[in-house]
Order: structure tokens, then C-alpha cells, then sequence
């Protein structure tokens, strides 16, 4: 019934019709605009408002900034640190090997140098491997954590808790909801430091781009936060029954191994009725 | 609400000079240092001490300041004052020739004389960055 061959080692956000319709609608109607305040307070609500991803200990982190979506967020803290003042490991986000970024595996880690991380991860389909033992070793030699959460917005099974004092800050994302052609996202301070999130923060919030929020915000009003899974949870369990595939924490892929993930993306959109 | 933020001072020293760090009372005994701050205002202090009529060449020079990452150079040109202490019998000499000598320095980095140099701020110190550069 279904065919193996749309199993795809390339990985592909899910545009189904509901959400490439949500996106000529933004284009043909006409819309409410929303500020920068407006935004802040309603995508923190959508963000956490999920029943099937847990982040504990949100409270530790009052400052809330808007970004442009997590490459932002990454962006962002790179102006502050530079490409060679902090860490990744092994396995992460395709974009730091582009950029000549490369990682480390656990037991290089440097001390005091700060780190981003990728939950959920495309190696893993989940929280990666290390993620206990790295809370451990952050801990003794000083690293501050920085969580790029962007692919929870289409994860479930997820449970993070924040409280660990070396996490300093996170971002998520609308844009793997489909909304990649207008990236809008949030990132949560433990305490803010001076970087390029910051200043678009302080000194841009009035004469900000309100097109991004507002188009973020009508998105948040119509699709229910944990749409992917409630869409296809019942056909992503029968496709990977009935191929044989390990199911990830994403929607859209399968088959967990330290060459990536699988995508059934080509599949979920078939079959979708 | 506080911050805990990262203080990195350069200092390039000639002789033995004394040099004691402090953010508000609280002593610091590394130049780079990581420490809690309520929001609200505080005052870099470092002091210069040990200075004698017979060690002329001794002196600290504040080389750079980094502060959560900032180097904060224009703010130290700007907003910090350096309170000398003059050695006698050079002070009286250099007044008794009709030479002010200044009671504080504006942004001064070069620390001869015996002094308490100060830098005032505030936290959060993102903040104190942005009000600063207009």
C-alpha cells in the first residue's frame, strides 16, 4: 500500500493543503496586524500550550525576545561569540558544517566555552544520546547551554527540563510548521546579554517588521499547536508498521542511525485523506 | 532581579605595583572574574597602591575592559574618573610652580600616581551598554 521508495534520505518539512491554504489565505485576505507585544505574549502561550512536548522550568527564563527564526537565534549568538567561541557536537544541524563549523564528540568538550545544542536531533529523531551525561559534564567544566529547539514544533515525547543552571537560553520556531517562508520565532533568556536579538529587541520593537508577527500570530490562531501529530499520528504509526520503519519523536521521519534520519514527508502527504 | 556576568580586565603593569579589583566593596582577586550583580548601580574600582618617591617608572595601564563580552573602551573614555593620590614632596613642588594638579581624571588608563580608579554602571548590563551608545 505504500511505496518504500518515498522513504527519502533528504528530510522535508510537511506542506500539506490545510497549511499551504493557511498561506493563500495570508496572501488574499485581509488580516489584523499585530505589534510586537501583541506577538510576544500570544506565541509564548502558543509555543508552551503544547500536550505533547514538556519544558519544565520555563519560569527560570524571564526574558523573552523575538527572532526571525532559530537560524536567527543561532545567528544571533554568534555575533556575540564568534564561529570559534563555542561548541557543537558531532551529528548536529547540517548548517554548522556548512558554514566550516564542525563538532566534537563528549569527552572533548572544552571547558568555559559555551555550546549550542539541536533538540530534537536528525541523528536521533529525539533528545540526543549524550543529552544526561552532557548536563553532567556542562556542569563541571562550566559550559553554558544554549538549546536550539526549532524541530519540537513538529515533535511529541518530548520532556526537557530547563532548570539545569547551565541552560542559558533557547529558541523555537514556527518555520518547521511549514512557515519557513516567514520566519518568526521567540528565544528565552535566563538573562540577556548584548547581541544581535537584543538590540532588534530594544531598539526595533516599535518600528519593527509587523508583517512577520502578524502573519506568525494568524498561523498560531489556526492551527492548533500540536497539529502534525494530531494530523498524522494515526498514519505515520501505520506506514511504519507497515514498512517496517523505527519511529522517531518527528512527524516526518523514521529510522534513527548516526547517518540521519529517513523522511516520510512524500508518504504523510499522499495518504493524508 | 541579578545577572551573573563575566569582568575581563587587561592591565599592563611596570615596576610592583599594588592592585587591588573590586566591584562595589566586594574584592576580586583575578583581573578576569565572574560575579552576581543585583540590577541597579554598581562601580568597577580598581586601586593602585605601593607608589614611592623612589619607584618613579611604576605604573598600571588599563589596557582594556571587557564586560559580558563587551569591550567597553568608549565608556571607559567617557564615564570613568581616576582619583589620585600625589606623593609629597612632588605634589607640593609641582603646586608651588603654579601646576593644578587634578583631583579627578576623566578616563583616564594610564595609572602613575597612586590612585582609585572607578568606572560606574548599571546593571542589567545590556542596558547600561545601550543608554550609553545613542
Amino acid at each position: 500500500m505504500y511505496d518504500k521508495n518515498l522513504v527519502l534520505d533528504k528530510i522535508r518539512i510537511v506542506k500539506d493543503s490545510r497549511i499551504l491554504e493557511l498561506k493563500n489565505q495570508w496572501y488574499n485576505q485581509p488580516h489584523d496586524e499585530y505589534t510586537w507585544n501583541d506577538y510576544i505574549e500570544i506565541a509564548q502561550r502558543w509555543f508552551l500550550d503544547s500536550k505533547l512536548v514538556k519544558l519544565h522550568g520555563i519560569e527560570h527564563f524571564p526574558f523573552v525576545d523575538v527572532t526571525q527564526g532559530n537560524t536567527h537565534f543561532i545567528e544571533s549568538f554568534v555575533s556575540k561569540y564568534g564561529w570559534d567561541g563555542f561548541q557543537i557536537f558531532n551529528r548536529e544541524y547540517a548548517y554548522y558544517k556548512l558554514m566550516g563549523k564542525h563538532g566534537v564528540e563528549l569527552e572533548q568538550l572544552e571547558p568555559n566555552k559555551p555550546m549550542i545544542v539541536t533538540i530534537p536531533d536528525f541523528f536521533t529523531g529525539g533528545i540526543r544520546d549524550e543529552w544526561v551525561d552532557l548536563l553532567e559534564i556542562a556542569k563541571a567544566k562550566n559550559i553554558d547551554l544554549h538549546l536550539d529547539l526549532a524541530w519540537l514544533i513538529v515533535a511529541r515525547d518530548i520532556e526537557i527540563d530547563l532548570s539545569h543552571p547551565c541552560i542559558k537560553s533557547f529558541g523555537i520556531s514556527m518555520s518547521k510548521l511549514g512557515l519557513n517562508w516567514n520566519r518568526v520565532g521567540l528565544r528565552w533568556s535566563r538573562q540577556r546579554t548584548m547581541d544581535s536579538i537584543t538590540i532588534l529587541n530594544h531598539y526595533y520593537k516599535t518600528d519593527i517588521n509587523t508583517n512577520i508577527f502578524s502573519c506568525g500570530v494568524y498561523h498560531m490562531q489556526n492551527l492548533d499547536r500540536d497539529y502534525m501529530w494530531n494530523t498524522y499520528s494515526e498514519l505515520n504509526n501505520d506506514i511504519c508498521k507497515q514498512l517496517g520503519l523505527i519511529q522517531t519523536k518527528f512527524v516526518h521521519c523514521v529510522n534513527p542511525s548516526d547517518n540521519g534520519l529517513q523522511c516520510i514527508t512524500p508518504l504523510l502527504l499522499k495518504h493524508n485523506v | 532581579m541579578n545577572e551573573t556576568i563575566v569582568f575581563d580586565i587587561d592591565l599592563l603593569i611596570s615596576g610592583d605595583p599594588k592592585i587591588a579589583i573590586y566591584v562595589d566593596d566586594v574584592f576580586m582577586n583575578s583581573t578576569t572574574f565572574k560575579h552576581s550583580l543585583d540590577f541597579g548601580n554598581h562601580v568597577l574600582r580598581i586601586v593602585h597602591s605601593g607608589k614611592t618617591n623612589h619607584t618613579p617608572d611604576q605604573h598600571v595601564i588599563i589596557n582594556s575592559i571587557t564586560i559580558d563580552g563587551i569591550n567597553i573602551r568608549d565608556m571607559i573614555w567617557t564615564d570613568s574618573v581616576c582619583i589620585p593620590q600625589y606623593l609629597e614632596p612632588w605634589a607640593s613642588e609641582q603646586r608651588a610652580q603654579g601646576i593644578e594638579l587634578e583631583e579627578r581624571v576623566i578616563g583616564e588608563t594610564f595609572l602613575g600616581h597612586n590612585c582609585e580608579w572607578q568606572l560606574p554602571f548599571t546593571s542589567p548590563f545590556y542596558e547600561c551598554v545601550m543608554n550609553h551608545v545613542r
